[in-house]
């Protein structure tokens, strides 16, 4: 079953990815195939020691090693890369009719969505290196309902919907916050508590359209902040999601 | 115990019944520690012969229902041998009985085609399933309204119908156990009512279902109401429910488990219990 990481141009879809698979960083969740070398000689160009911006969408296959719980789970999903410019571009939705077609009825067969969004320009720090490549919290907040009435229109079937504020180092002291958000393997996580927390305090600047998308019918949404720089914040979405991959009913053809 | 199939509409609750179940010998032992709910002691729930699809159920209630999330809907499927038949041997606490459940949960959309004539044939082999079984366990909820006139009613009009013309062919089907239990019981307006189910909430909450119900079937041999909640309530002294509700204009249907430490279930066996042996459990608690 697959998870599909969306959002926009260089938000950071494959960092996440490929961070989770630094083995030196661990704490309940590690990306084990392919393994972390492999995916820094496909994602990091090795002149500049930067990532490679995806150009185009491809699956792959991901084994990760989770601790659960009910204990260890090795899980089998499939994750979908997708370029930035599918979802930041409509011109190249045009362009390519079929391809993103394709790529719709593909994502409904997905059990889960990532969707990472960058932070708006007034929540990070004034020191934040070129703080204009962010939208303004009006553009923002513009792009945010766009989303959410994609899920409506274009995901009726995909079960779970996790929406990421990324790049959370920009915006408060990851540190500090992550013991807001903190994952016990032992129990006692209560998902719809961190999702609480990161609503108000992430999220509350767009209560409305999010009262509005649950009004049309809209499937639950869980919010999380994460950054590559805090690997618990980063491991939050696929712990959320990994019973559901692990539990998920036999499927018949 | 003879099979037993559980049906009812989508978001009753019916799989996180039966997981909450599979993980019940566990929550037991906890609770036994913690020194709440005597009632629990000497509970034991285990998959019999490694039922894989049991240890599942027992994962959903560790790392979904107990971690404060959503059991997933069960689908569909295009043949009924395609869902699982979960095996649980349950001892029950005090009198050292046992319950050798076997049970099938059908989807919630086969509850709610029951009602639309034309739409029987969609779902005509999990009726074929119902109908060589005859233990039922219903499960209903009421916090949609005109559920009891819109599904409810029409759904029991057409499956008793179907049970009689059926039963002249099937004589076994005369001994049919049916259990109708109002799930998610821990709900303050139902919480009240858990002791006296029939007369508190079938008869008040769902007036026409049950009316239809008892007409057809007047034996309580036959027909039992029954109150369970798979979350309780947050303790002896707490009638608070154990259920948390996200405040985002999302459905009733999305509530889940607040604190997984408070995890104290209410009435899940009893009407196992009944199915199985034709009595009632003492303690309406288990």
């Amino acid at each position: 079953m697959s998870v599909v990481v969306i959002g926009d141009r260089a938000v950071g879809k494959s960092s996440t990815v490929l961070e989770l698979a630094n083995p030196y960083e661990k704490k309940f969740v590690e990306i084990v195939e392919p393994d972390y070398e492999t995916l820094k000689d496909k994602y990091i160009n090795p002149d500049t020691n930067q990532m490679v911006p995806t150009r185009t969408e491809g699956q792959r296959s991901l084994v990760l090693n989770v601790q659960l719980p009910g204990g260890e789970k090795q899980i089998n999903a499939h994750w979908i890369d997708t370029p930035g410019e599918m979802w930041d571009s409509p011109q190249w939705r045009k362009d390519n009719p079929s391809a993103w077609q394709d790529f719709k009825t593909r994502l409904n067969e997905c059990l889960g969505i990532i969707l990472l969004l960058a932070p708006y320009r007034d929540l990070v720090s004034p020191n934040t290196l070129n703080p204009e490549e962010l939208l303004t919290f009006q553009a923002w907040e513009i792009r945010f309902t766009k989303w959410l009435d994609f899920f409506l229109q274009d995901c009726s079937q995909v079960e779970h919907i996790t929406i990421c504020l990324h790049k959370a180092d920009l915006f408060c002291n990851v540190d500090n916050v992550s013991k807001e958000f903190q994952y016990s393997d032992s129990g006692g996580t209560q998902w719809w508590k961190i999702n609480e927390t990161a609503r108000k305090m992430y999220f509350n600047q767009v209560e409305k359209p999010i009262k509005n998308y649950h009004k049309k019918g809209g499937k639950q949404l869980q919010f999380f902040i994460t950054s590559i720089k805090n690997r618990g914040l980063l491991e939050l979405p696929w712990l959320y999601l990994s019973p559901y991959i692990l539990y998920q009913e036999k499927t018949y053809y | 115990m003879s099979a037993i199939r559980i049906i009812g509409p989508r978001g009753a609750g019916k799989t996180t019944y039966l997981a909450t179940i599979a993980y019940l010998g566990e929550l037991a032992i906890k609770l036994a520690i913690t020194g709440k709910q005597e009632h629990f002691k000497g509970l034991e729930v285990t998959a019999r012969d490694s039922d894989s699809d049991s240890e599942r159920l027992v994962g959903l209630a560790k790392d979904v229902i107990k971690q404060g999330e959503k059991v997933p809907p069960t689908r569909t499927k295009g043949n009924i041998e395609y869902h699982p038949d979960y095996q649980l041997d349950i001892n029950i606490p005090g009198g050292g009985e046992k319950i050798e459940l076997v049970a099938k949960d059908y989807p919630g959309e086969v509850f709610e085609l029951l009602g639309l004539r034309h739409k029987l044939s969609e779902i005509e082999f999990y009726l074929d399933d119902l109908l060589t079984t005859n233990r039922w366990l219903i499960m209903l909820t009421d916090w949609q309204p005109n559920q009891d006139e819109s599904t409810y009613k029409p759904a029991f009009k057409n499956l008793l119908e179907k049970l009689e013309a059926e039963t002249q062919k099937k004589p076994e089907l005369a001994n049919i156990r049916i259990a109708v239990v109002m799930a998610k019981c821990e709900r303050g307006e139902l919480w009240p009512g858990r002791l006296e189910p029939e007369q508190d909430l079938f008869k008040i909450r769902l007036p026409l279902s049950h009316k239809i119900l008892r007409e057809k079937l007047p034996s309580s041999k036959q027909l039992k109401f029954f109150a369970c909640s798979s979350f309780g309530v947050m303790g002896d002294k707490n009638p608070r429910p154990n259920r948390y509700l996200p405040n985002d204009g999302s459905s009733a249907e999305n509530a889940r488990l607040r604190d997984g430490n408070c995890w104290q279930p209410y009435g899940l066996l009893s009407p196992l219990y009944w199915l199985d042996t034709g009595k009632m459990l003492k303690d309406v608690r288990l």
